[in-house]
């Protein structure tokens, strides 16, 4: 479909038919909003005013976090550690390395990568942030970074696909270092975006991450989301923060036995579960896309039961599946919103217990204290998961939310001035916040 | 050096780094009115749009290293990426909120808000006959889904083409435009039906 003219910019000469009169009604309207909306701009004085609050808020969250000299310190040991892995493997052959390949969990991507090399001198060594790779935008796939030297090969466009049904968007990188910010992937016909080294096939779905190729030995490190990791038709999935290289025993084990092909089942639209006991393996990344597709477009369409099935079927078949961390939060959403507020504070403890790292961990506390505090009619148990939010440094929006709805619990179990305590924290710390105005009002009355 | 941001505004830091607050105050006030009507636009006229734009302008200062090492980069274009994407979180937020009742569910200004507005010279028939326009477009947008409205408001309103709606939303371009075709069927669908409630409102069917 070719570029189209906007309605707005058309002529207003009415044409017959119902269809040519609505347009230039609508190009009337677009008209005439376009210019109503330029009569109420913010003045530069409310400007100013907001620009303060803004500032004060973002002075307030960087002192929740280490310092700059901390951060410049920790980029600068990433950056010498991630010299090293060139100097050892351009120096060795991966053979070599010991065999200490396990599934870690610092932070540094460059730490993980590095098996037991000593650290060069930071005195000696010239860091060379990976920002500083030339750069590749891959449209709306996302953004490359590669190592100079690096030998992969790109689809030819943006919206190539292989010729296997839902294989998506594939990269080859058989030699040097590549990281890339993908955007969270549209499912089904858009597939996913893929990087593939000799020994490594990479499945992402909107995250940071790296990996490093050689000619006997691959590794990925993620720093952002989750991806995939498969080989020879076993996977395992990296969070954000975990890294594993090629020779890792997770990749070295035997395949679980055969289950039932995803044609052969009922169909999913039973309200919970397969007819298996026992989840189906890792190699089948379309039908979980299928399966985690039909149950968002269920959810699209409000239709809660069917959604809160699917996604319950989802979870059974794939526990650890590359989705199931939101799985087993739409499904704590989706019985809440079918009017099920026990069995969704059960889905949402399931989730936390399964996944206890994720950075959405708040979002789901959240969705818990709310199911307490206002359909379970249990006020205690809600304080409690706000207070656990607030003692855990929750990110600032989580943060302000947990203020917020403790000290709606507070002032339901009677003690008025602590609530008001923590509505003067919420007005200091979130000037702007979503809640500021039922603050105000909260404590004039 | 971003050559766009030079050319358009204050100096943009060289450095992917953390930012001066001081540069980003005057980015903040060279883009704080786009951001807002933007916002507007895309979300309605809601009572927290004010918020809102606070919150694009907190996403974009943290995400501030994407934009600085990105030289061909339009700024406004990072900001439209920004903004939608906050808006999608926020509108998750709202169905969560609406479903637990939180007491600050957003939703059409009050009186007071819009009173608070400031005032301009025109007459008051033109000022009338704009705020009914623009309460007819929000009405009819509210009655998109949120992908429709974004691609409607994106290229209708804001001017911006396929590609580059396809860049912010990232997604192909073909989805742009089938979004597009949906959204302005559904647009005109929904003016129909007004229209025609009019009418029989004023008896003249």
């Amino acid at each position: 479909m070719p570029e189209t003219g906007r309605w707005k910019d058309e002529p207003l000469d009415v044409a017959a038919g119902d269809n040519d009169r609505l347009r230039a009604q609508a190009t009337e309207l677009l008209k005439r909003f376009e210019r109503a909306e330029e009569d109420e701009p913010w003045t530069p004085a409310n400007i100013t005013g907001r620009w303060s609050r803004l500032e004060r808020e973002i002075q307030q969250q960087g002192r929740r976090k280490p310092s700059g000299e901390i951060w410049a310190l920790s980029a600068a040991c990433a950056g010498v550690a991630a010299l090293g892995i060139v100097l050892v493997w351009s120096h060795q052959s991966a053979s070599r390395l010991p065999p200490t390949a396990r599934l870690t969990q610092s932070p540094p991507i460059a730490r993980a990568l590095v098996p037991s090399a000593p650290s060069p001198n930071p005195a000696d060594v010239d860091v060379e942030p990976w920002t500083t790779w030339p750069r590749t935008d891959l449209g709306p796939n996302g953004t490359l970074w590669s190592k100079p030297g690096s030998v992969m090969r790109l689809p030819d466009s943006p919206t190539e696909r292989s010729t296997e049904p839902r294989e998506g968007y594939v990269m080859q990188l058989d030699q040097g270092s590549l990281c890339a910010e993908v955007a969270s992937r549209a499912l089904g016909s858009e597939g996913p975006f893929r990087v593939k080294t000799r020994q490594l096939d990479v499945t992402v779905i909107g995250t940071h991450f790296c990996v490093e190729a050689g000619p006997d030995l691959s590794s990925v490190s993620v720093q952002r989301g989750r991806v995939r990791v498969a080989r020879e038709g076993v996977s395992v999935v990296l969070r954000a923060g975990e890294s594993i290289r090629s020779d890792a025993p997770p990749l070295r084990a035997a395949l679980p036995p055969p289950q039932r092909a995803w044609r052969d089942r009922p169909a999913p639209g039973n309200p919970v579960g397969a007819q298996d006991d026992a989840p189906e393996p890792l190699g089948s990344l379309s039908l979980e896309n299928e399966l985690y597709q039909r149950a968002l477009q269920e959810a699209r369409r409000e239709n809660h039961p069917q959604a809160a099935g699917l996604l319950a079927d989802y979870l059974k078949r794939f526990p650890n599946g590359l989705y199931a961390p939101e799985a087993g939060s739409e499904l704590a959403t989706e019985l809440g919103l079918a009017g099920h507020p026990s069995a969704a504070l059960a889905a949402a403890r399931e989730r936390l217990r399964s996944f206890p790292r994720d950075p959405h961990d708040g979002d789901v506390k959240l969705l818990m204290a709310g199911l307490l505090r206002e359909n379970l009619g249990r006020t205690a148990d809600a304080l409690a998961v706000y207070e656990d939010l607030l003692n855990a440094s929750a990110g600032p929006e989580w943060r302000a939310e947990a203020l917020f709805g403790k000290g709606i619990c507070e002032e339901r179990l009677g003690d008025g001035a602590v609530a008001r305590e923590l509505w003067r924290r919420y007005q200091a710390e979130y000037p702007a916040g979503r809640h500021a105005a039922e603050v105000e009002r909260l404590l004039g009355e | 050096m971003n050559a766009l941001l030079a050319a358009r505004g204050p100096d943009v830091p060289a450095a992917a780094g953390p930012i001066e607050l001081e540069w980003f105050g005057a980015f903040y006030k060279q883009h704080a009115n786009f951001v807002r009507r933007l916002v507007r636009r895309l979300d309605g006229q809601k009572s927290d749009s004010d918020d809102l734009v606070q919150e694009v302008f907190l996403v974009a200062h943290r995400k501030w290293p994407q934009l600085a090492g990105s030289p061909q980069v339009d700024p406004r274009s990072w900001l439209y990426g920004v903004a939608v994407r906050v808006l999608r979180h926020e509108r998750r937020r709202r169905k969560l909120r609406a479903f637990l009742f939180f007491p600050s569910f957003g939703g059409e200004r009050s009186p007071e808000e819009r009173s608070r507005e400031p005032r301009d010279e025109h007459s008051p028939a033109t000022l009338l006959e704009r705020h009914e326009a623009r309460a007819t477009v929000h009405r009819l947008l509210d009655s998109l889904s949120e992908n429709k409205r974004t691609v409607f408001v994106l290229f209708e309103i804001e001017g911006l083409s396929g590609q580059q709606i396809a860049g912010i939303l990232r997604v192909p371009i073909q989805t742009v435009w089938n979004r597009l075709f949906h959204a302005r069927k559904a647009f005109l669908k929904v003016l129909a039906r007004e229209q025609l409630r009019e009418r029989r409102e004023t008896g003249e069917e």
